[in-house]
């Protein structure tokens, strides 16, 4: 049967008996995440190359009895990514501080009438922005911005958004509780979506 | 005795709720506020709408969008995957 037919279970099984075609379909599938996992946290290419090799090694170590090896194979390889980053820089994952959506944006809580109501709403986004959107620097614009999310929410965004890994694989990979992953998420989130509104609205 | 209605969201609120909504994990009586809420509120499904499309237009971003030029250097090119699979020999005969 071709490795790529394989599940990451049977292909990690695989590895464990030396089957090298196993461990490229294995990095083929899951690299580029892997990569732009370590890429969260400062140092360049080698520095995130030197991580994902380290979390391999880690994951095709001896099987372990521990909880975690419920985890998909790629969970248990991010959460090795990351803590292969976490060393490295001395860096641990924190969360940002402050309300989620600009304040000013809303009526205060003690306002007669419109208590936590916007003041500044958004604009519906309409055919112009969808054209923005579709523009062939967008993504660019937007991987340019989740770099400057700080580690722990662009570590979260990256895992979830950008390469659709579950909410369950992503708090794992960053050894937190989903409602600690969703809160990075969300922050993260509204980040991008600030600056998406901001581009447009500047048009 | 019937339980008393939830006082209506505030639009502050429901934006702190939004990931939570999208990612289905809100208790159903809390879903069904935020629900009622953007069935009412006028500005606030703009603002559904722009989360919604934000996370969709970052499901978009790949390998070459990464700044900095390093796609090159980390994208999985045959020099990168040979030197991994040499170092996974060298892993299982150590």
């Amino acid at each position: 049967m071709s490795p790529d037919a394989l599940t990451d279970e049977a292909l990690l099984g695989a590895c464990r008996t030396g089957d090298e075609r196993a461990f490229a379909t294995l990095l083929r599938r899951h690299h580029p995440a892997l990569v732009a996992l370590a890429r969260c946290w400062p140092g360049g290419a080698h520095e995130a190359q030197r991580d994902v090799a380290l979390a391999w090694l880690a994951v095709l170590g001896p099987v372990r009895t521990e909880p975690s090896t419920a985890l998909s194979v790629r969970a248990r390889a991010g959460r090795e990514v990351a803590r292969a980053a976490t060393r490295r820089t001395n860096l641990p994952l924190e969360a940002p501080d402050g309300p989620l959506v600009d304040p000013d944006r809303f009526f205060p809580a003690a306002h007669e009438l419109w208590p936590g109501e916007w003041a500044d709403p958004p604009r519906p986004w309409g055919r112009a922005a969808a054209r923005r959107l579709s523009q062939a620097d967008m993504p660019r614009l937007l991987a340019r911005r989740v770099r400057e999310l700080g580690v722990a929410p662009g570590a979260a965004l990256t895992l979830r958004d950008i390469h659709g890994w579950s909410a369950a694989e992503c708090a794992a990979a960053l050894e937190l509780s989903e409602a600690q992953a969703r809160s990075l998420l969300r922050s993260a989130r509204e980040s991008l979506r600030a600056a998406l509104e901001a581009e447009i609205d500047s048009r | 005795m019937n339980e008393l209605p939830a006082p209506r969201l505030t639009c502050l609120e429901v934006v702190e709720l939004l990931t939570d909504f999208l990612e289905g994990v809100l208790p159903h009586r809390e879903h069904a506020r935020v629900e009622a809420h953007l069935q009412t509120c006028p500005d606030c499904p703009a603002y559904v709408e722009q989360l919604r499309t934000t996370i969709g237009a970052l499901g978009r971003v790949r390998e070459e969008h990464v700044p900095e030029g390093v796609l090159d250097e980390h994208a999985l090119g045959q020099g990168v995957l040979d030197e991994l699979v040499a170092a996974f020999r060298g892993w299982k005969s150590g």
